[in-house]
């Protein structure tokens, strides 16, 4: 669907992405995960087409680079930045891209995107209005206006209250589950837990692992901490066999308290990067 | 591959023009710009013809008190048309979801600039009444004002031009405002009399000259008398479409900024 081989780019001194190479399979949502400044939106940008790479390739569903508009067809970008025109309402704004995509009958689209992101009953109020959760879940039926195949969120969720996060978190799983293509962009781990099937770690513009959630716990988490409390000492235990552990010290008596630390991937960027995600 | 392998017909680019051109257009009477813009035009253009210009003192029915002045107005209001054509876009970030948009950036320059060239027009043109004063008054040469109108509106047209141009490069409006004034300025200035006379003293005829037919002051003196010059025409014409060409590339250069 989407492959991206060695990309650089260079902004003076400062290397964005750095030989960064990744493969997006059809029908998947594929997470870049990393903390700010890692190079994830240089990459969506490079993505888009909205930056030419100084080196590597870039090609969209086989077709070719996003540089030619008529490959960026079959893409949809949820910018970072919210980017609507608030002087205009919420239908206005999705009725100005859907009749520059030429979609055959704009108003049925329309509307039927407002009502996917519940802002069906907002649709004649302006947009300068909003709140930032409702911006950013209009901005993300801007990008699906012309029925990408793929669909781009960059940092979807930032700054938006936990009411909006959930439910963008649902319309992601809702279009995955449309047989769309996401590459979704964050910096918060459990967002990329719970919805990406396969998530790439970025850090310095470079691509340090792909896996499964699971696989790059087991190929980088390390081992599960289990601490067992009796009276007033605390004992750490690192095992692979966290359950059998705590079985373990419940047998041999006197335990009043037991908590389970399993590697997340927090440990796992921890492991790959010696930096906290949030940093 | 075309828009129809994505199961959307696609557009010509008249039509995409167009689009960008409804919503633009449009977009001015959201905001009080076009009131704000409407009545300080039509007030300046006002106070210039009746007072300033001595409209009635001087006797003679026609309109070159009101056409005189425009260049100068034009100098201080066109920016303020354009100074938000593409600085806005940069500051909301909406330049980037169109830049993504499955076409070049020719559609949409020449989308926004043709609402903003409408706009200056519809200003132009509620400057009417002062056309059925002077025939009321007299009777004035109709043609040289039909030919004076046409002349004002090509001068907005370059002047709105190169402040697209402008506000590409920017994403602060007052900055873009600035540009495209001190750029005007200097279109206008390069054939003012004051300034062709100083260069008279010391520079070759044939500088001269060549300066002063790339001043816009020069070729629209030239129409504002009624007479119809294709050269002049096709100057206005061509400063168009080189600051709209520069347009499209800025765009482009500093589409991700």
């Amino acid at each position: 669907m989407l492959t991206l081989r060695d990309i650089r780019k260079r902004f003076g001194a400062t290397t964005a992405v750095d030989g960064l190479s990744l493969e997006v399979r059809a029908g998947e949502v594929f997470g870049l995960l990393g903390p700010n400044g890692a190079g994830k939106s240089t990459t969506i940008a490079i993505t888009t087409g909205l930056l030419a790479p100084d080196a590597g390739a870039v090609d969209l569903l086989g077709l070719g680079s996003p540089a030619d508009p008529r490959v960026r067809m079959h893409l949809g970008l949820a910018p970072q930045e919210i980017t609507l025109y608030g002087e205009l309402t919420a239908r206005e704004n999705l009725m100005f891209f859907a009749r520059l995509y030429g979609i055959a009958s704009p108003r049925a689209r329309v509307d039927g995107l407002l009502a996917m992101v519940e802002l069906d009953a907002r649709a004649n109020d302006r947009t300068a209005t909003f709140s930032g959760g409702m911006k950013r879940r209009l901005n993300l039926a801007a990008a699906l206006v012309h029925d990408p195949k793929l669909v781009l969120l960059d940092e979807p969720t930032a700054g938006v209250d936990p009411q909006s996060r959930n439910r963008i978190l649902e319309l992601v799983r809702a279009l995955a589950a449309e047989g769309r293509t996401i590459v979704y962009t964050t910096h918060y781990m459990e967002e990329a837990a719970k919805i990406c099937d396969r998530v790439g770690i970025v850090d310095h513009g470079r691509m340090l692992d792909i896996g499964t959630v699971p696989e790059l716990i087991a190929r980088h988490g390390g081992k599960s901490a289990v601490t067992v409390t009796r009276g007033e000492a605390d004992e750490r235990v690192l095992t692979d066999d966290p359950v059998g552990e705590v079985s373990r010290q419940f047998a041999g008596g006197g335990v009043t308290g037991v908590r389970v630390e399993r590697p997340d991937l927090e440990t796992v960027f921890l492991a790959l990067t010696g930096r906290s995600l949030r940093e | 591959m075309s828009g129809a392998d994505s199961g959307i017909p696609a557009l010509t680019s008249a039509q995409r023009v167009a689009v960008v051109f409804r919503r633009e257009f449009r977009s001015y009477f959201q905001t009080p710009l076009a009131a704000v813009f409407l009545v300080i035009f039509l007030f300046l253009a006002g106070l210039f013809t009746f007072n300033i210009g001595g409209f009635y003192e001087r006797n003679q029915a026609d309109l070159r008190p009101f056409f005189q002045f425009h260049p100068w107005l034009y100098v201080f209001l066109v920016p303020a048309v354009s100074m938000r054509l593409w600085a806005e876009e940069r500051r909301t970030g909406t330049i980037e979801l169109i830049m993504t948009l499955p076409f070049g950036a020719a559609d949409l320059v020449i989308g926004k600039y043709l609402a903003a060239w409408a706009f200056t027009t519809v200003a132009l043109a509620l400057t009417f009444p002062v056309w059925i004063t002077v025939s009321w008054l007299g009777n004035p040469d109709h043609g040289t004002i039909v030919v004076a109108y046409l002349a004002s509106a090509l001068l907005a047209g370059a002047f709105l031009a190169v402040g697209s141009c402008l506000s590409a490069l920017t994403k602060n409006q007052v900055i873009a405002f600035v540009l495209c004034a001190v750029a005007c300025f200097v279109l206008l200035l390069a054939g003012f009399p004051a300034v062709i006379d100083f260069l008279r003293g010391w520079a070759p005829g044939g500088v001269v000259e060549g300066l002063a037919s790339t001043s816009a002051l020069t070729h629209y003196e030239s129409m504002m008398r009624g007479v119809v010059d294709l050269r002049d025409i096709l100057y206005f014409v061509l400063v168009i479409a080189a600051f709209l060409a520069i347009n499209v590339f800025a765009i482009d250069w500093k589409k991700s900024d």
